[in-house]
């Protein structure tokens, strides 16, 4: 059976923090979601709808959480980076632990921020959280197959856009756009779920949110499955 | 001795190219082996079969006696150095060392020790991206050295680099082979391979076309004469026989001879010989 070791996970996650510092590209996608949540926060008082305010969260799914992990990953192929951690003692599933834990931790710390910015009311409940979580992970896990079939650091942002703005953005532009096809569409998107969840839980209906995160958490087992066929499929290309 | 790698009738098609077409060679514990061959022959598909990134299509290929695998217990045991090995650029040279000491459980002593090895201590600061061609693959060789391994794949490592560089690199390399660590070692310098290597294969569309110490090779490959400058900047070509003894005897008697040396070829001449092309 194959053992993992959480000490050469640490090493990974120490070089992956001292890299992320020095990485523009990666600190802007910190950013950019806390921009956006000074900007929807003065659009909250104007309209007075607090549902707003989970837009930046969103952004983060997509920006910290997908993007940044496929770009962390495509990285490390182009220049050749990946090769040489798997010719090291590191099996490949402490490298995606290792290299997941930064996107985990950035897309954590940065919707805290844009909470702390907007003065979401949520942080307390212990379901908003788990629900967060569940989709951090989702997003992550399609960055990961983002970077796994990007070839270079470019090619993550042909791949990984139009995924970020359909999984990520699209319960915000959708109701803009309003047509019935494309509602119907971004109805079984784990986002849109999320907002649902979130709203429920903003008025305080914790126990109907079990559909929502069945929908989220089929959405999560079919990236991780979709990740491990990518995976495997880059090792026989090798 | 005990053998290290023992490569059998292993062939590589990848979809319709033959990359590797019945190669088989063992390599000893301790020896530093050469692998000598134009691009496209063969060299690097050789190296990935060997440091489990690939699978041979046929043929058998045991190191340290099993099938190679890409385990944590047999990457602890090999350090491999390629022409697309690479580093994080944003790191300092310190920084990329520490992240591999960490993943092989070796101090920082030893990070030191290799940096004074390859000659990079006082720039040990310096992030990868502001560092020359050359520096950097002082970096990589840093890399696998860390670890002092039991088997080390070297694959061209000292292409970039000037010759007081290589000449630190190849201290660094017979001071490892001393302590034990066999080399398998690609290049195209044939001085290189003529100073470290213990013994050479020669390697050309797929397949090894000889086999031997460099010594033996040259014996074997060479022509048999003697090249003599006399007192007047005349050249004889004497043959290595009777009739040639006789001649050189001749010159010595009349004091007519200023230099002598024999005529082995270089490995390039061998190479060129075997193939018809050169590396």
């Amino acid at each position: 059976m194959m053992s993992i070791s959480w000490r050469r996970i640490q090493v990974i996650i120490r070089k992956e923090l001292k890299d992320a510092l020095r990485n523009y590209q990666v600190l802007m996608m910190v950013v950019v979601p806390i921009g956006m949540a000074l900007l929807y926060q003065n659009m909250q008082s104007l309209e007075g709808n607090q549902l707003i305010l989970i837009f930046p969260i969103l952004m983060s799914f997509g920006m910290t959480g997908t993007i940044v992990q496929s770009m962390i990953i495509a990285e490390e192929k182009e220049k050749h980076t990946l090769r040489a951690l798997m010719l090291s003692p590191a099996t490949a599933i402490e490298v995606m632990i290792g290299k997941s834990f930064l996107s985990f931790f950035l897309t954590l710390l940065t919707i805290f921020l844009t909470m702390l910015v907007t003065g979401l009311s949520m942080g307390i409940s212990l379901l908003f959280w788990c629900i967060t979580l569940l989709c951090i992970l989702f997003f992550i896990t399609v960055g990961t197959i983002v970077g796994l079939m990007s070839k270079s650091l470019t090619e993550t942002a042909y791949l990984g856009m139009p995924i970020m703005f359909l999984m990520g953005l699209s319960p915000i532009f959708a109701p803009l756009i309003n047509k019935a096809w494309l509602t119907k569409i971004v109805s079984f998107l784990p986002t849109a779920h999320y907002l649902q969840a979130t709203e429920l839980l903003m008025k305080g209906k914790t126990f109907i949110v079990g559909s929502h995160w069945l929908n989220i958490t089929i959405w999560l087992i079919l990236a991780v499955i979709i990740c491990l066929f990518v995976f495997k499929r880059n090792r026989i290309e090798d | 001795m005990k053998t290290v790698i023992n490569v059998k009738d292993v062939t590589k098609t990848y979809q319709e190219v033959q990359a590797i077409r019945g190669v088989s060679f063992e390599v000893k514990k301790g020896e530093i082996f050469g692998f000598l061959g134009p691009s496209g022959s063969g060299k690097t598909t050789t190296i990935k079969i060997l440091t489990a990134q690939i699978r041979p299509t046929t043929g058998s290929v045991a190191v340290f006696g099993k099938e190679p695998a890409p385990s944590s217990e047999y990457m602890k045991r090999m350090g491999v150095l390629t022409d697309h090995s690479g580093l994080y650029e944003r790191l300092s040279i310190e920084d990329n060392l520490l992240l591999f000491a960490g993943l092989y459980e070796v101090s920082r002593t030893r990070v030191e020790q290799v940096l004074i090895d390859v000659n990079l201590k006082d720039e040990k600061k310096k992030a990868i991206k502001h560092l020359s061609k050359g520096m950097k693959q002082r970096v990589l060789i840093a890399r696998v050295l860390l670890h002092q391994p039991e088997l080390l794949f070297l694959d061209e490592p000292t292409s970039s680099l000037d010759p007081s560089n290589q000449k630190y690199i190849h201290q660094a390399l017979k001071e490892l082979n001393r302590a034990g660590t066999t080399i398998f070692l690609t290049t195209h310098d044939m001085l290189e391979a003529e100073g470290l290597c213990d013994r050479i294969a020669f390697l050309n569309g797929g397949k090894i076309v000889a086999l031997d110490t460099p010594e033996n090779l040259r014996i074997q490959h060479g022509n048999q004469t003697i090249t003599v400058r006399l007192m007047n900047g005349d050249k004889k070509l004497v043959a290595c026989d009777e009739q040639g003894a006789a001649q050189i005897y001749h010159y010595l008697k009349q004091g007519q001879m200023q230099t002598i040396h024999s005529n082995e070829p270089t490995l390039g001449d061998i190479f060129i010989k075997l193939t018809g092309r050169g590396l």
